[in-house]
């Protein structure tokens, strides 16, 4: 749903009817006409509102929407003084006093530039109803889709919202295309539930699940937020914590993304097309490669070699490609101020390094708004994709990163050439498809059958089908061949069909008291149901070649299930203001939820915010700044526990004899109830040194409390697995700044930087009676009373004595001091009787982004930006897979004292590295086409801009500004190393990865064409 | 009556109807939330409603198989600690159980596989839920009736005997013990338990005259008994089972937990191979055929182990792997005796499989190392030479502190520590 524009799309009609008055009258009238234009790049600026400010009310009465053109037409306007204002999303406001004659046609042209702090915008994301962003008490981010894509080369949602948000981080899964990356909103703040913020499109819930599909390296998958196409988003709305996302209720503690997708503009029919070609690869593939070792066995003789450069000497690589990325988009949009559409289609051809990881993905949207009548107004929306992603990383043997990172040369001169399983072309034969036919509706309705009572009505669902699939057909040499008994044959069909049904009721009554204070009550009700049915078959061993479905298995497996979720929440809200610049929020939700025990009844998150534009105080003399608000928002939200963690279950199994059997499968805790989260969030923005600079500060702060934690169950209870149990608390902190600044404004040179930084940390403050828990495999990262989130501990070695055949003759560890006896820096110790101490966080803590643009000569746009993130570690366990399989040159010649310690107590430090980094993140140049190379394509104007991304990477906190450009990280122990540290695996709390295919980099040329 | 009196009766009586109409609507909104808040859930039962009889064959069923699962899991993992197997494959969380890393041990508390390929081994949480589930069952077998439950009888014959193995093959394979969250027990503290389920067994399969069952009781006495150290109980159970009888756990390859684990983790993926102490094992140099093993001259997954596959249990899933047997019988017959005794319960089990009798052995011979050679090559791969070794102080080889082909350095574990998610979490166990 889009209720961004609620007022003004209601409120321009509504005018425009007014227009439709007696024809005499307009004789007595005047019109207005003019021009909006960018600031910067001077380009026409559709879509923007030009209207006539009511004497003493925030609304309009008389207006228009600038046309592609950037020409506008206000007819029928009352002779005498009238003031005009025009608005954008993204630019500063202005406002003109014009006085008119009867008759006249007046003429009044804008300038707008791009505003950080605009506090007239319209937003809609966690307020109760349409507002402007002045009355809000927390921030809330807003990212203008087409200004980042006219100088990003995103071909994604995640890359469209990268991490331009102070507070956003990406998490990239794998480099391979078709698949997705994690978001966190400021951090992490669950043990163990997710931390994933929930996604909106349109007002309609959306899944956004990043790893559907086969799973590939590092858990990874297909990702569903991806399935919408960036040309079709007119803006993201961010909202980053309880403080601000208290009327989502129980789903809402680690944030809320609203996609708001592109509607109609008033005027003639506009055609836009939009191409991108380009290409993608990985950086210094033979370098990251690097040696690997091997002893033979016979002669006792070291020998190694770079496999990727071995495949190419013998005439056989290279093993990764450029891969081609192309993508065509068309739109068409027009209309009338009571009817409008948008429509637009779109095919995207991707593919990877290697030529059999492809997405190719085809999208269709309509978005219809009528003016049903002078009360009601109808916004639809339905967007479709076909999505058909083949993958390439399901699994070890076919796995080409696998394969290389894990060869040997001991087997160089065999068949499989020294890679860790099989040969490239074997890899190839193997399948891996994740297709998905996707759509999403929504129909929302807003009648305002009274100025100052309104409605609004959203309804929508979202249908996902999935068809997954992995094959290994036969090979000739069936379990001969180097794939063993995948050899024989395999395949897996995996069908998905996701739904989320939402349902959201908001009302709201405004009423004033005098002129100054005006009051606007608001409520609410919501209802959310998802619901996802799996079935999946597995067949093996076929008997022939040519046989590749699931019946020619001959053995063969089936398994379905169904997991659904359901929500029930209302909120009440009251907002006051005063004098337009002074603000006061108060509301509660109330949820109830599926998952919640039986002996919970419902969960209640309260808010309280308040905003004041002390700059438009009479009072305020401060001639630096142009605007100041302050803000500030206390709210609580929740986090709801997995579906059926509430019941004690059994679950089916194929029992004695192959009878159907009922096992103990979960232990349930019907007190259980969801995690709650009460944040505190204070701030301000503000536009200074003459509108030059805009500037946004938020310190937050926030203790969860009934903090979920999975307790393990000791086995001798009998049933599996952990309990979920309401136990722990953990607090958390952070701050974030944005900032820009237009350094020049000339018209033949313009430079802009902007920055975001932020920083965030958590404390787990208690967890009941359990000491710890591990998170994940290893049993490295900890959640430990005291530290943070997922903490890294480990044993620390000091020092170390070995003897000529490697045998450990001493090895000395960090004793442990501080908290609990477990920071590093305490007395000496024998390993044996050392504790694990803190290395570092898990988590990043701190984000930071800096975008510089300048503008030549109105046509001409420059664009950089860097980014990363930092403050944790990472574990790398292929280099201990590596170690163990006898591939490195320390493990051969068992000379390194630390690795031979490290290998025998803790044998994923030597992958344990920083993971801090920054990169160059995009780059580009869009030039303007001038009119006369425009008209001879028959288009009214056009760019085309050329765009890098991922190109170099500057900083890593491993090597400092030393490090390697293609983002390859040497770890001290043992002198191994591993491909970049941005990548990591899928998971709430994950913090390492096992070859995984780096982020690659990409050049795209997108030229765009308006008819 | 006036106006004002007639307005404010209809008044009151509205007034009377606002409780009414609230309590409507709030029971209207309530009901409407229920509805919109039920969910399905087909792939689930709650645990209310195992009260029902009817569903004891379905709990029946899945208590056998979690105990075969947990039995499958104990053979391949002491087939690891005793060097019975080499970890042939690159999986870290394989590799310590052949290097008896106690950290990394005390960290795999094991469970039956999920998937065909999973490498992951220990025996301790699926043993610890088949007892439970074992016994459960017995408890609600003995509230129902013969009228309710079809089989009643047989069924808690089963449960007794398969839950004497249970708590045999955990009280054998860990160092130290716990039951339902409660205080850490002593080896024969729990062999008691098992010893009490064994002879409850006995008792109704003899009543209810199902001679496999108690056969398959009466050696798992006898086990039990010889590692408590009572070898006269012993020898008298194990003398009790006739010739040929074995009593198998099945499996299939309908699911990956009901598979043969040796089979699996050795044959199916390349992910054991047979240790240098089983390889081309001869008696008077004929080929032993009770140690079955195959150099497939090649490497392992890790491309570093030489393969050697056995080929006992072969193919596929549905291979069976023995619980008890009259081979072992006799081997607990001839531990438990003495002299010709001995030499003729070892030479009845050599007939078995056509290996040439043994001689008498000279006066003085150390007739417990031959029994322990018979058992570890007659019970080769069926989980037996490590609890022997465990039993009897065999030592562990390569010794802690040396280290193997891969670099990896060996631990001191011998029988299996509590894993570390027992420790952490029993209420008994926290400081």
């Amino acid at each position: 749903m889009s209720q961004r524009s609620v007022s003004r799309r209601l409120l321009l009609p509504l005018a425009a009817l007014l227009c439709a008055g007696s024809a005499s009258a307009q004789t007595t009238m005047a019109t207005i006409r003019g021009q909006v234009v960018d600031s910067s790049a001077q380009r026409p600026l559709a879509g923007a509102e030009v209207y006539i400010v009511a004497a003493g009310a925030a609304g309009s009465t008389r207006g228009a929407r600038v046309g592609a053109n950037g020409q506008y037409t206000i007819t029928g306007v009352s002779a005498g003084t009238v003031d005009l204002r025009v608005r954008l999303v993204g630019y500063a406001p202005q406002q003109r006093r014009l006085t008119l004659s009867a008759g006249e046609t007046a003429t009044a042209d804008f300038v707008l530039g791009q505003r950080l702090t605009q506090l007239d915008q319209v937003v809609v994301t966690g307020t109760g109803g349409v507002t402007q962003r002045r009355a809000v008490g927390n921030v809330i981010e807003t990212i203008n889709a087409q200004e980042v894509l006219a100088v990003a080369p995103a071909r994604s949602v995640e890359q469209l919202i990268g991490a331009r948000t102070p507070g956003l981080i990406v998490l990239p899964s794998t480099g391979q295309v078709g698949t997705g990356a994690q978001l966190r909103v400021r951090g992490v703040s669950s043990l163990s539930l997710s931390n994933e913020p929930i996604i909106y499109i349109d007002g309609v819930r959306m899944d956004a699940n990043v790893s559907r599909g086969p799973v590939q390296r590092g858990g990874g998958g297909a990702s569903r937020l991806n399935d919408i196409n960036p040309q079709d988003i007119e803006s993201i709305e961010v909202i980053k914590g309880p403080a601000a996302s208290t009327l989502y209720g129980t789903e809402a503690s680690n944030g809320v993304i609203q996609i708001i997708t592109k509607r109609g503009k008033t005027g003639k029919s506009r055609f836009d097309f939009t191409t991108r070609q380009g290409t993608n690869w990985l950086a210094n593939p033979e370098g990251r490669a690097g040696t690997l070792y091997g002893r033979v066995a016979a002669t006792g003789e070291i020998i190694n070699f770079n496999l990727y450069q071995h495949e190419i000497d013998v005439g056989k690589g290279p093993i990764f490609t450029n891969g081609r990325n192309q993508g065509y988009s068309a739109s068409l949009n027009g209309g009338t101020d009571a009817n409008r559409y948008y429509m637009s289609a779109a095919y995207d051809d991707d593919v990877g390094i290697v030529e059999y990881n492809w997405d190719k993905k085809f999208s269709a949207r309509a978005n219809v708004d009528v003016l049903a009548s002078n009360a009601l107004r109808l916004q639809g929306s339905i967007g479709h994709i076909r999505d058909r992603i083949r993958l390439a990383q399901q699994a070890i043997d076919i796995d080409p990163f696998s394969n290389l990172v894990w060869g040997t040369p001991l087997t160089m001169n065999a068949g499989q050439r020294g890679f860790g399983t099989s040969p490239p072309e074997t890899w190839s034969t193997a399948e891996s498809h994740s297709d998905n036919d996707r759509t999403t509706v929504s129909l929302t309705a807003m009648y305002s059958p009274k100025e100052w009572f309104t409605h609004r009505l959203v309804t929508g669902l979202d249908v996902s089908a999935e068809n997954n699939w992995t094959l290994y057909p036969r090979q000739p040499l069936g379990n001969l061949d180097f794939l063993g008994n995948n050899g024989l044959g395999s395949k897996n069909a995996a069908r998905a069909l996701r739904n989320f049904l939402t349902l959201d009721y908001a009302g709201s009554v405004k009423y004033g008291w005098r002129d100054a204070t005006r009051f606007t009550t608001s409520v609410g009700l919501q209802h959310y149901r998802s619901e996802l049915s799996t079935i999946s078959a597995t067949g093996s061993t076929f008997p022939a070649l040519p046989i590749t479905t699931v019946t020619g298995g001959a053995t063969r497996s089936g398994a379905e299930d169904y997991v659904a979720n359901a929500t029930v929440g209302m909120f009440v809200q009251q907002e006051a203001a005063w004098n337009n610049r002074v603000f006061v929020t108060a509301a509660v939700r109330g949820d109830d939820n599926s998952a919640f025990g039986k002996d919970f009844s419902a969960a209640y998150y309260p808010k309280l915010s308040g905003s004041w534009v002390i700059s438009e105080e009479p009072w305020f003399r401060m001639p630096i700044l142009e605007s100041l608000r302050f803000r500030g928002a206390l709210g609580a939200a929740g986090t709801q526990p997995g579906t059926f963690d509430a019941s004690r279950l059994y679950d089916p199994t194929v029992g004695y004899q192959n009878a159907p059997g009922l096992i103990p499968g979960s232990y349930g805790n019907p007190q259980l109830k969801p995690e709650r989260s009460r944040e505190f969030e204070l701030g301000f923005e503000t536009t200074l040194l003459k509108g030059r600079a805009d500037v946004a500060y938020t310190h937050y702060s926030r203790k969860i409390t009934d903090a979920i934690v999975n307790s393990p169950i000791a086995p001798s209870v009998g049933f599996p697995g952990s309990q979920v149990i309401n136990i722990g608390r953990v607090s958390g902190w952070g701050d974030e700044l944005s900032a820009n600044y237009r350094v020049l404004q000339g018209k033949k040179f313009a430079w802009e930087l902007g920055t975001q930084l932020a920083n965030n940390g958590n404390r787990i403050e208690d967890m009941g009676s359990t000491q710890f828990l591990t998170v994940g495999g290893g049993g490295q990262a900890q959640n430990r009373v005291g530290f943070s989130i997922a903490d890294f501990f480990l044993y620390k070695v000091r020092s170390a004595k070995i003897d000529a055949t490697g045998a450990v003759l001493e090895s000395i560890c960090d004793g442990g001091t501080g908290k609990a006896g477990l920071e590093m820096g305490g007395a000496d110790v024998p390993c044996s009787a050392a504790p694990r101490v803190l290395w570092g966080h898990s988590q990043p803590t701190w984000q930071a982004g800096l975008n510089s643009t300048v503008t030549l000569f109105d046509n001409l746009r420059l664009y950089a930006r860097v980014d990363g993130n930092g403050g944790h570690l990472q574990s790398n366990t292929e280099i201990r897979a590596l170690h163990n399989q006898g591939s490195t040159e320390a493990v051969i010649r068992r000379n390194d004292p630390f690795l031979q310690v490290y290998r025998a107590i803790e044998a994923d430090a030597p992958g344990t590295y920083k993971a801090g980094f920054i990169k160059l993140r995009e780059l580009s140049a869009t030039y303007t086409i001038g009119q006369r190379l425009t008209q001879m394509l028959g288009a009214s104007n056009g760019s085309i801009s050329v765009a890098g991304r991922n190109l170099s990477m500057l900083w890593t906190a491993q090597h400092g500004w030393n490090t390697s450009r293609d983002g390859q990280i040497n770890v001290d122990i043992a002198n191994q190393h591993v491909w970049d540290p941005e990548i990591r695996a899928v998971g709430q709390l994950s913090n390492g990865f096992q070859t995984i295919l780096p982020p690659t980099a990409s050049f795209t040329t997108t030229l765009r064409l308006t008819f | 009556m006036t106006s004002y009196s007639n307005d404010r009766a209809r008044l009151m009586m509205r007034l009377r109807r606002v409780p009414i109409v609230l309590l409507s609507l709030s029971l209207a909104t309530t009901t409407a939330c229920n509805s919109l808040l039920t969910v399905d859930n087909p792939g689930r039962v709650p645990a209310d409603a195992l009260s029902d009889p009817s569903l004891a064959p379905v709990l029946q069923a899945a208590a056998l198989q979690q105990l075969q699962c947990g039995f499958a899991q104990f053979a391949a993992t002491a087939g690891m600690l005793s060097g019975e197997y080499l970890s042939s494959n690159a999986f870290v969380n394989n590799h310590p159980w052949e290097w008896r890393g106690v950290v990394e041990i005390k960290a795999a508390d094991g469970s039956c596989p999920g998937a065909r390929g999973t490498t992951s081994m220990g025996f301790y949480t699926p043993l610890q839920q088949a007892r439970f589930q074992l016994d459960d069952l017995a408890l609600r077998l003995e509230a129902f009736t013969d009228a309710q439950v079809p089989n009643r009888q047989k069924m808690l014959t089963e449960m007794a005997a398969y839950a004497g193995y249970a708590y045999t093959l955990l009280a054998e394979g860990m160092c130290e013990m716990a039951l339902d969250n409660g205080p850490k027990m002593t080896r024969a503290e729990v062999l008691a338990i098992a010893e009490k389920r064994f002879t409850t067994a006995i008792g109704l399969a003899t009543a209810i005259n199902d001679a496999s069952l108690r056969n398959m009781a009466t050696v798992g006495r006898a086990r039990v008994r010889l590692d408590l150290g009572n070898l006269l109980g012993a020898a008298a159970d194990a003398a009790l089972v006739p010739a040929g009888f074995v009593r198998n756990a099945e499996f299939s390859e309908t699911t990956p937990s009901r598979e043969n684990r040796v089979y699996n983790l050795t044959v199916r993926n390349d992910f054991l191979s047979v240790g240098p102490a089983y390889r081309n094992l001869t008696v008077n140099g004929v080929p032993d055929p009770r140690v079955k093993v195959t150099d497939m001259k090649r490497l392992g997954p890790d491309n570093n182990t030489p393969m050697w596959q056995q080929t006992k249990f072969t193919g596929s899933g549905a291979v069976s792997l023995p619980i008890a047997s009259y081979a072992e019988a006799q081997l607990i017959l001839a531990e438990a005796s003495t002299g010709q005794a001995s030499i003729d319960a070892i030479n009845r089990v050599r007939a078995l499989t056509g290996v040439a009798a043994m001689a008498t052995p000279p006066a003085g011979t150390d007739i417990i190392a031959l029994v322990l050679e018979e058992r570890r090559r007659q019970l080769f791969s069926e989980g037996h030479r490590f609890v022997d070794m465990v039993r009897k102080d065999i030592p562990f080889t390569p010794a802690a502190g040396t280290s193997n082909r891969k670099g990896q350095t060996f631990g001191t574990v011998t029988c299996v520590p509590l894993p570390d998610v027992e420790t952490r979490n029993n209420p008994n166990f926290k400081p």
